[in-house]
C-alpha cells in the first residue's frame, strides 16, 4: 500500500515570482469545426524567484504552448498567471507592453529566430527601440517628495534594485549622483541640476543621445554572451548555430527582464555547443538574478541545469518536484517510462526500458479519466482480472487503442455509404484485427479468418471471451462508441473513469498525479517491478 | 527489450567493405572534401555505428555508399565500396538501382520527407515491392500489410489506405522501415533515424530495429550524433570528425577507454556523465570544413592535447587497444608505448606512403595553415 | 561611455567626410550628366502637371502659369533636344544640301545621331549609378556584406534576366524620351497635323514649298497598293524620314510607337501601383492576423476575381463615355484603374503564400514577445521577404497589362484616337498585313511581344536572384557537403 506522505509546508513559502492557477489553452475553442485542441488542459504550479524550473515532455504535450502563454504570446483560454501577485492574463494595450519588459523568451531554432535582413546589432537593439529605453528612474535619497524633471522620472517609494537607475543625494545645491552598475552610462553622462526651493526639484538630462546609450548597451550584452563587440555590424547568417543562439539570448536580456522562458534553447545544437550555451545560461542567471523556465525534451540536460522539474503529458503536469530526487526516484508512471527510455551512454548497462506501446492520444480527443490511461504501464486493473497474465493485458490495451483510433478515423462519404449498405470497407476486417492482436499470445492460428478467430477465442479465459465477443460484434456494425463502452465496462478501472488528484509523494514538496498514490492501491514502483522486472535499474 | 550479448564478429565475409573512400564537392566557390580516406566494414548480423557532430560528414558517407552523391560531388579515384564482394564504385545509375533496395536499403532522418505526401503509404510500399520483387495486385497488398504488421503498426490493412500525414512521427518512421525492408535487404543504413523522434518513440524504434536484426540477420550501419543511442545499439563504433574516422573500437571499449582526444571531449560534454554541479565540459571552436587532403591533424586547433607536430603530420590509424581487441585511433599521441620520435616516425611514414600511392586528386593542396577559428 | 564608443560607429556623413574624394568626384560627374538634360526633366515635370490640370474637371487653375513655365523650360538648353540636333529639314535644290538639320546632315543621319546619343546617354547614366553603388560598397559602407550583395551578384550572372532588364530599359527610355527619339513630334504629326506647317523641296515646282503637315500626311499614306506605301527606313516625298514607315493615314509609325510606349507605360505603372498597394497591404495583414481577417479578404478577393476583366473593361468604357475620367489619355486612366482594381486579387494570392511563410518564422514571434507594434513588425520583419516575390509577379503582371491594353485597343474599345497606342496600330494595319504595308501591323506586334517577354524575363531574373533555392541547388550542395545534410 502507498504510504501517506506529509510534505514540508515551509518549503512552499519561498518567494514566488510566477504563480499559475488552472491555466488552460484550447485552440479552435468554440469554433464550427468540432472539438478544440486542448494544448494545455488545467495546469497549476509556481516558479520561485531565482530558480530554474524545468518543463519536460514529449512533442505534443503542450510545454511550448505553456511557455508561450506565460509570456503572453498566446492568450490563455482560462485560468490565471500571477506575476509578482498580479494577474497578467487580462493585461492588454500599454500595460501589457510595459509588463513585457519583465518576461522574455528565447526561441528554439537559431535559424528562424533571427531576421536575416537585420544586423546583429539591430536585432538586439530592437526591443530597446520599441520601449524607448532607457527611461531613467531617479530616486532622490531621503526626499520622497522631490520632483524629477528632464529626461528622467521619479521612481516609486517601494522600488528597489533594477528599478532604480539613478540615485541622487542632495546636499544643499550640490548633488551626488550614483548610477546603477548594469547601465552603460556613468555619472559623467548626466547633467544634474538641483533646485532646492520649497520642494526640491531635480533636473536630470542625459548627455549622450539615447541611440548611443542603446548601442553601448547592446555591445555590452554581446560581450556578456560571448560574442565580440564588432559583431554588431555583421549579419546572422555569418554565424554558427551556437552563436546565433547567443544573439537570441542577448536580445532576450536587452530589456533586463526578471523571468526568461527558454524554449528548447539547445535542442538544435550539437552536444559540444550545447555545453557552452548551458554554461552561459547558468552564468547569466547568477549575474543578473534571473528566473528561468527551461523547456526541453532532453532529460539529461534538464537534470543538469534545473532546480525543479515539471513533467508534462497531453497538457497536464504529471509530476513536479526537485530535479535530483525526481530523476533518482520518480513517482509517476509516466516519469518512470520517460526515464527508462533514455538511452544511457554506457554500453555496459543492460538497458531494458519500459517500452510504451502506442502513441500519445490526440489533444483533440484526450482520454476520459487520467490522460496517461491509454498507455500507462502501471494502470490499475479491475480486481476480477487481477490474475490475468501481462501479455493478455497488453493485448487488451492494444485493442482498446485500436478501437479508439477507429472511432476517430476519417470516413469518406463513399465509405459511409458502403457501411450503410453492408458492403465491405477497409474497416471490415474486424476478426483479422482481433486475431492479430491476441494472436501474439502464441496460439497457433488456423487457416481461415473465422476458424482462427474461433480457435483463438476458445483458447482465451471465459471472462475475457465474453466481453471480447460483444466488442467484436459492435465493431462489425461499426459501432465504435459501443465497443469502447463495453471494453471499459469489462476491463476499465479508476484510471479510465476519473482524473487523478495531485498527491504529495515526498517531504520535499514533490507532487504527482496518479491514482496509485492513493493508499487504497499498490504504489507505482512495486507494480512496475512486478510487471516488468528490473527495468533499467532505476 | 533486453540487451543481446554483443555480437562477435564471425569469420564470415563482410557484407560491406569500404576502403579509402574519398568524396569531394566542387562548387563555384570552393572544393570541399567531405570524406577523406574512410575505411570500415560490416558483417552480417552486426550493427556498426558512425558517430559524429554535424559537419563531420556522416550523412555523406551514407549517401556515398548508396551512390546518391551527385554532381558537383564525386567519389575520388582509389575509393572502393564492396558489397557482397561486388565493387559498387563506378557502377552506372541503372546498375546501382538494382543494388539499392534489394541489397542495401536506407532509412533517412526525416520520415515526413521520405514519404511522398500525395500517395498513400500502401501505395508507396507496393511500389517498392513491384520494383524489386515484381509483386502486384493482391499479393502486393498482402505482403505490404504483413510488412506493416512486422513493424508493429496495428490495424495494418486500414493503415495501408491512409496518407503519411495521418500517421504520427513514430509510425511514419516505422512505415519507412517497412519500405526499407520490403525487399529483404542484406544491409540497412540508418541515417539518424530517431533524431527527430521523442525519446519514448525512439525506444520503440530501437527495439524494433533490434528485433528485426535478430530475425533477419540483418547488417546495420547506424549513423547518429547521440552517444547514448550508440551505446545501446552499436556493436562497433567509428567516431567521425571533419570527414575522417578518428577512432574505431567495439562499443564497450570505446566508452571505457576513449583514446582520441576528440572522443574523450565528446564523452565529457554529455550532460550527466560528470557531477551535476560542475560546469559542463565543452570543446572550443567549430568543426572545420575540409578543402582537400589533410597534411595535418584536423582536430589540432581545438585539441586540448595538441603539440607542434600536430600541425605538420597527418595522423594515421594505429592500434591502441589490448591484445585481442580491435581498437585504433588516429592521433600522434599513439602508440604511447613508444618514445615520441618513434611514434611520430610511424605516422610520418604512413603519410608519405599515402602521398606516394596517390591520394586521388591531381595536386596535393598545401594546407599548412590550419583553418581559421571562429569564436 | 568612453570616447571609443563614438569612434567605432560612425554615421554615413562622418564616413564620407573622412574620405571625400571618391564621393565628390562621383557627385560632380553626376551633376554634369544631369545638367546636360536638366531642361528635359523640367519639361517633363511641367507636362505632367499640365496634363493633370487639363484633366481636372473643376476648372483649370493656374493654366497661364503653367504655360509660361513650359516656355521657360523649353528655353533651357539641353543636349539631346530637337533644338540641339534637329532632324527635320529640307533641301534647297534638287540635289543640294539640306538646311535646318544638324550640321546639314540628311534627316536620317541626324535622327540616327540623336537616337544613338540618347541611348548612349542613358547607358552612361545607368553605368554611373552602378559605379556609384560600387564606390559606396567599397569606401563607405560599414558592413562588409549585406544580403543585397548576394542578390546583386546572382542577378549579374543571369543572362535571361539581364536581357529582360536591357529591353525593359529600352522600353522605358522610349517612353520617357519620346519627343527626342522620334523623327517628328506627336503634337505636329499625329494629333494636330493641320495646325502646323512644314517646308519641303518640291521637285515639280523646283522650289521650297510650305504645306500643312496634315496635307503632307495625306500624300504619304501606306495602304498596300504599289506606290501607296512608305515602308521601313524610307523617305517620303516631302523630305521626311520614316524609320518605321507610315501608317494608313500617313502618320509616322515610329513617332506613334514612341508615344504609344508612354501610354502603355503609364497604364502599366499606374495599374501596377494600385495592384501592388492593395496586394501588399492585404498580404501583410492577412499573414499577420490570420483567422477572420484572412477569411474576409479571401472572400472579397475571390468575388473580385470572379468578375471577367474584359467585360468589366468594356462596361467601364461604355459607362464612362464622355466622362472626364474617360478624357484623361483618351481612356488610359480608366483602363489603368479598372486593371488595378480588378487585378489585385491575383497579385495578392501570389504573395500570400510567401507572406504566410514568413509569418511563421520565429523572429516574428520574437518581435511580438517584446511588444513591437504590428505595423512595424509587418514592415521590418515580413515585408523584406515578400518584396522579392512581389517584384517578380508585378513585372510579369505588367507585361500582362500591356498586352491587355494593346488587345483592347486592337478591338477598338481601348484607347481612342488620336492618342497613340500600339494595339490600335496593329488594328489599323490589319487589312494590309499581306501587302507591302505589312510593317504597320507587324512592327507594333513584334514590339509588344518583345516588351512583354522582357518583363517576364526580368521577373525571372529577379526571382532567381532573390530566391537562391531556385538556382538549382547552389546552397544545397554546400549544405550537403559541409553539413552532411543532417543534424
Amino acid at each position: 500500500m502507498t504510504e501517506v506522505v506529509e510534505s514540508d509546508e515551509s518549503a512552499r513559502e519561498e518567494d514566488v515570482l510566477v504563480e499559475v492557477n488552472g491555466l488552460k489553452k484550447y485552440y479552435d475553442a468554440g469554433s464550427l469545426t468540432g472539438t478544440p485542441v486542448k494544448a494545455v488542459d488545467g495546469v497549476d504550479f509556481d516558479i520561485r524567484r531565482g530558480e530554474t524550473l524545468g518543463l519536460v515532455g514529449e512533442s505534443g504535450c503542450g510545454k511550448t504552448t505553456l511557455g508561450r502563454t506565460l509570456v503572453h504570446l498566446e492568450a490563455a483560454t482560462e485560468g490565471e498567471v500571477l506575476f509578482d501577485g498580479r494577474d497578467v492574463t487580462s493585461l492588454s494595450g500599454s500595460e501589457l507592453k510595459r509588463w513585457r519588459r519583465n518576461a522574455q523568451i528565447v526561441f528554439q531554432d537559431p535559424e528562424s529566430s533571427l531576421n536575416d535582413r537585420m544586423t546583429v546589432g539591430e536585432i538586439v537593439r530592437e526591443p530597446l527601440d520599441v520601449h524607448d529605453w532607457p527611461t531613467l528612474t531617479v530616486r532622490v535619497a531621503g526626499d520622497p517628495d522631490a520632483t524629477v524633471t528632464g529626461d528622467a522620472e521619479a521612481v516609486g517609494p517601494t522600488a528597489t534594485g533594477r528599478d532604480v537607475d539613478v540615485t541622487v543625494t542632495v546636499s544643499g545645491d550640490d548633488a551626488d549622483v550614483a548610477v546603477r552598475d548594469s547601465l552603460p552610462i556613468g555619472p559623467e553622462d548626466l547633467a544634474v541640476d538641483v533646485d532646492s526651493g520649497s520642494t526640491t526639484t531635480v533636473d536630470v538630462e542625459l548627455l549622450p543621445s539615447k541611440a548611443q546609450v542603446r548601442r553601448a548597451h547592446v555591445r555590452d550584452l554581446l560581450e556578456r554572451v560571448g560574442m565580440q563587440r564588432e559583431h554588431y555590424f555583421r549579419y546572422p547568417h555569418q554565424f554558427s548555430g551556437g552563436q546565433r543562439q547567443r544573439i537570441g539570448i542577448a536580445r532576450a536580456l536587452a530589456l533586463e527582464p526578471e523571468f526568461v522562458v527558454l524554449d528548447e534553447p539547445v535542442s538544435a545544437l550539437d552536444v559540444s555547443v550545447q555545453a557552452k550555451i548551458l554554461n552561459l545560461l547558468e552564468d547569466l542567471q547568477d549575474e543578473f538574478g534571473l528566473t528561468y523556465l527551461f523547456i526541453a525534451h532532453d532529460l539529461a540536460v534538464v537534470r543538469h541545469i534545473c532546480d525543479r522539474v515539471a513533467v508534462m503529458y497531453l497538457g497536464n503536469v504529471m509530476e513536479l518536484g526537485a530535479a535530483d530526487s525526481l530523476f533518482d526516484e520518480p513517482a509517476n508512471p509516466y516519469t518512470h517510462s520517460l526515464l527508462s527510455a533514455i538511452p544511457e551512454p554506457d554500453p555496459t548497462i543492460e538497458s531494458d526500458p519500459i517500452t510504451l506501446r502506442g502513441t500519445p492520444p490526440s489533444p483533440r480527443d484526450p482520454p476520459t479519466g487520467c490522460p496517461f490511461s491509454t498507455r500507462c504501464p502501471a494502470k490499475i486493473r479491475p480486481e476480477a482480472f487481477d490474475d490475468l497474465d501481462d501479455e493478455t493485458w497488453a493485448a487488451i490495451d492494444d485493442l482498446h487503442r485500436i478501437v479508439r483510433e477507429r472511432g476517430r478515423a476519417e470516413r469518406s462519404l463513399r465509405e459511409r455509404a458502403r457501411e450503410v449498405l453492408g458492403m465491405e470497407t477497409r474497416f471490415s476486417d474486424v476478426e483479422d484485427i482481433v486475431v492479430e492482436v491476441f494472436g501474439r499470445l502464441d496460439r497457433t492460428p488456423d487457416t481461415t479468418a473465422e476458424r482462427s478467430f474461433e480457435a483463438m477465442m476458445d483458447a482465451l479465459p471465459r471472462d475475457v471471451r465474453g466481453p471480447l465477443v460483444d466488442v467484436t460484434d459492435h465493431l462489425r456494425e461499426n459501432r465504435e462508441e459501443d465497443a469502447l463502452e463495453r471494453l471499459l465496462d469489462a476491463f476499465g478501472s479508476e484510471c479510465d473513469a476519473t482524473s487523478p488528484a495531485y498527491y504529495d509523494v515526498d517531504e520535499g514538496g514533490r507532487v504527482s498525479m496518479c491514482h496509485r498514490h492513493d493508499p487504497a492501491y499498490d504504489d507505482v514502483g512495486p507494480v512496475l517491478e512486478e510487471r516488468y522486472g528490473d527495468y533499467a535499474g532505476r | 527489450m533486453s540487451q543481446q550479448p554483443r555480437r562477435q564478429r564471425t569469420a564470415s565475409e563482410p557484407v560491406l567493405s569500404v576502403e579509402n573512400l574519398r568524396t569531394e564537392f566542387h562548387t563555384d566557390k570552393e572544393v570541399i572534401r567531405a570524406i577523406d580516406d574512410v575505411s570500415f566494414d560490416v558483417h552480417p548480423g552486426e550493427t556498426v555505428g558512425i558517430v559524429g557532430e554535424s559537419g563531420s560528414g556522416k550523412s555523406v558517407t551514407a549517401r556515398s555508399i548508396m551512390g546518391l552523391v551527385d554532381d558537383p560531388g564525386r567519389l575520388l579515384d582509389g575509393s572502393s565500396i564492396r558489397f557482397r564482394g561486388e565493387e559498387l564504385v563506378g557502377k552506372t545509375e541503372d546498375e546501382y538501382r538494382d543494388v539499392r533496395g534489394d541489397g542495401i536499403a536506407m532509412v533517412f532522418q526525416d520520415p515526413l520527407s521520405s514519404l511522398n505526401p500525395v500517395y498513400t503509404v500502401g501505395n508507396q510500399i507496393k511500389e517498392a515491392l513491384k520494383l524489386h520483387q515484381g509483386l502486384t495486385g493482391k499479393a502486393a497488398t498482402d505482403r505490404a500489410a504483413e510488412l506493416l504488421k512486422a513493424v508493429s503498426i496495428p490495424d495494418a490493412r486500414r493503415r495501408l489506405t491512409e496518407y503519411p500525414h495521418q500517421f504520427s512521427g513514430g509510425m511514419r518512421q516505422r512505415a519507412v522501415i517497412a519500405m526499407a525492408l520490403a525487399c529483404d535487404p542484406d544491409l540497412l543504413i540508418c541515417d539518424e533515424p530517431t533524431t527527430a523522434l521523442d525519446v519514448t518513440i525512439q525506444a520503440q524504434i530501437l527495439e524494433l530495429l533490434n528485433d528485426i536484426q535478430d530475425a533477419e540477420d540483418l547488417a546495420i550501419v547506424f549513423i547518429t550524433h547521440d552517444m547514448g543511442v550508440i551505446a545501446q545499439v552499436a556493436d562497433r563504433v567509428n567516431v567521425m570528425y571533419a570527414g575522417e574516422f578518428v577512432e574505431k573500437a567495439p562499443v564497450e571499449e570505446l566508452f571505457a577507454n576513449p583514446r582520441h582526444p576528440y572522443t574523450q571531449s565528446l564523452l565529457e560534454s554529455i550532460p550527466g556523465r560528470g557531477d551535476a554541479d560542475e560546469r559542463l565540459q565543452s570543446i572550443e571552436g567549430d568543426v572545420p570544413t575540409p578543402h582537400g587532403a589533410a597534411t595535418y591533424c584536423r582536430f589540432a586547433p581545438r585539441c586540448p592535447k595538441a603539440f607542434d607536430e600536430c600541425d605538420a603530420i597527418h595522423p594515421a590509424h594505429v592500434d591502441v587497444g589490448e591484445e585481442d581487441v580491435e581498437h585504433t585511433a588516429a592521433c600522434l599521441l599513439y602508440p604511447d608505448d613508444l618514445p615520441q620520435e618513434e611514434a611520430l616516425a610511424i605516422h610520418q611514414e604512413r603519410q608519405t606512403e599515402a602521398e606516394r600511392t596517390g591520394d586521388g586528386d591531381a595536386q596535393l593542396v598545401d594546407e599548412n595553415t590550419p583553418p581559421e577559428e571562429e569564436q | 561611455m568612453t570616447g571609443t564608443e563614438h569612434a567605432v560607429h560612425r554615421s554615413l556623413r562622418t564616413r564620407i567626410r573622412e574620405n571625400q574624394r571618391p564621393a565628390a568626384v562621383w557627385v560632380a560627374v553626376l551633376l554634369a550628366l544631369v545638367a546636360l538634360e536638366a531642361g528635359a526633366l523640367v519639361d517633363l515635370a511641367v507636362v505632367l502637371v499640365q496634363g493633370m490640370v487639363k484633366a481636372w474637371p473643376f476648372g483649370n487653375p493656374g493654366m497661364a502659369g503653367i504655360e509660361s513655365a513650359k516656355a521657360a523650360a523649353e528655353a533651357i538648353p539641353t543636349l539631346l533636344s530637337r533644338e540641339t540636333i534637329p532632324n527635320q529639314g529640307w533641301r534647297t535644290s534638287a540635289n543640294g544640301p539640306w538646311t535646318n538639320t544638324f550640321l546639314g546632315l540628311e534627316p536620317m543621319v541626324a535622327w540616327l545621331l540623336r537616337f544613338a546619343l540618347t541611348y548612349a546617354y542613358v547607358g552612361v547614366l545607368i553605368g554611373w549609378f552602378l559605379y556609384g553603388y560600387r564606390l559606396y560598397r567599397e569606401h563607405y559602407r560599414q558592413a562588409d556584406w549585406t544580403p543585397t550583395d548576394d542578390v546583386v551578384r546572382r542577378f549579374r550572372s543571369h543572362s535571361w534576366g539581364k536581357f529582360g532588364f536591357v529591353v525593359v530599359v529600352v522600353f522605358v527610355v522610349m517612353a520617357v524620351f519620346a519627343p527626342t527619339l522620334s523623327p517628328a513630334l506627336a503634337e505636329e504629326n499625329i494629333e494636330n497635323p493641320y495646325s502646323y506647317e512644314m517646308q519641303y523641296f518640291d521637285e515639280e515646282t523646283g522650289s521650297v514649298e510650305t504645306v500643312f503637315v496634315g496635307q503632307a500626311n495625306s500624300q504619304s499614306t501606306s495602304q498596300g497598293a504599289g506606290d501607296d506605301n512608305i515602308g521601313l527606313w524610307q523617305y517620303d516625298d516631302f523630305g521626311r524620314f520614316h524609320p518605321f514607315g507610315t501608317m494608313p493615314n500617313g502618320k509616322d509609325l515610329f513617332t506613334f510607337m514612341m508615344y504609344g510606349a508612354r501610354v502603355s507605360l503609364f497604364i502599366g505603372l499606374l495599374s501596377m501601383g494600385i495592384m501592388g498597394a492593395f496586394a501588399t497591404v492585404f498580404a501583410m495583414t492577412t499573414a499577420y492576423y490570420k483567422g477572420l481577417v484572412d477569411l474576409a479578404v479571401v472572400i472579397v478577393g475571390d468575388s473580385v476575381m470572379s468578375i471577367p476583366q474584359l467585360l468589366l473593361l468594356i462596361l467601364a468604357m461604355a459607362v464612362f463615355n464622355g466622362h472626364w475620367l474617360e478624357g484623361i489619355y483618351n481612356g488610359g486612366l480608366l483602363i489603368a484603374l479598372v486593371f488595378g482594381l480588378s487585378g489585385w486579387p491575383g497579385l495578392w494570392r501570389a504573395v500570400r503564400g510567401p507572406a504566410f511563410q514568413v509569418s511563421t518564422e520565429e523572429w516574428v514571434d520574437a518581435a511580438r514577445s517584446f511588444g513591437q507594434r504590428p505595423s512595424a513588425t509587418m514592415r521590418k520583419h515580413m515585408l523584406p521577404y515578400v518584396v522579392g516575390y512581389l517584384l517578380v509577379y508585378a513585372s510579369m503582371t505588367l507585361g500582362g497589362v500591356i498586352i491587355g491594353t494593346a488587345a483592347l485597343s486592337f478591338l477598338g474599345i481601348g484607347i481612342d484616337a488620336p492618342t497613340p497606342e500600339w494595339g490600335r496600330a496593329v488594328s489599323l494595319g490589319q487589312p494590309f498585313i499581306a501587302t507591302q504595308s505589312w510593317h504597320i501591323a507587324m512592327i507594333p506586334g513584334l514590339l509588344v511581344v518583345a516588351v512583354v517577354t522582357a518583363f517576364n524575363a526580368l521577373g525571372d531574373g529577379i526571382r532567381d536572384a532573390i530566391d537562391p533555392q531556385s538556382e538549382g541547388g547552389e546552397s544545397e550542395t554546400t549544405a550537403a557537403a559541409a553539413g552532411g545534410g543532417g543534424g
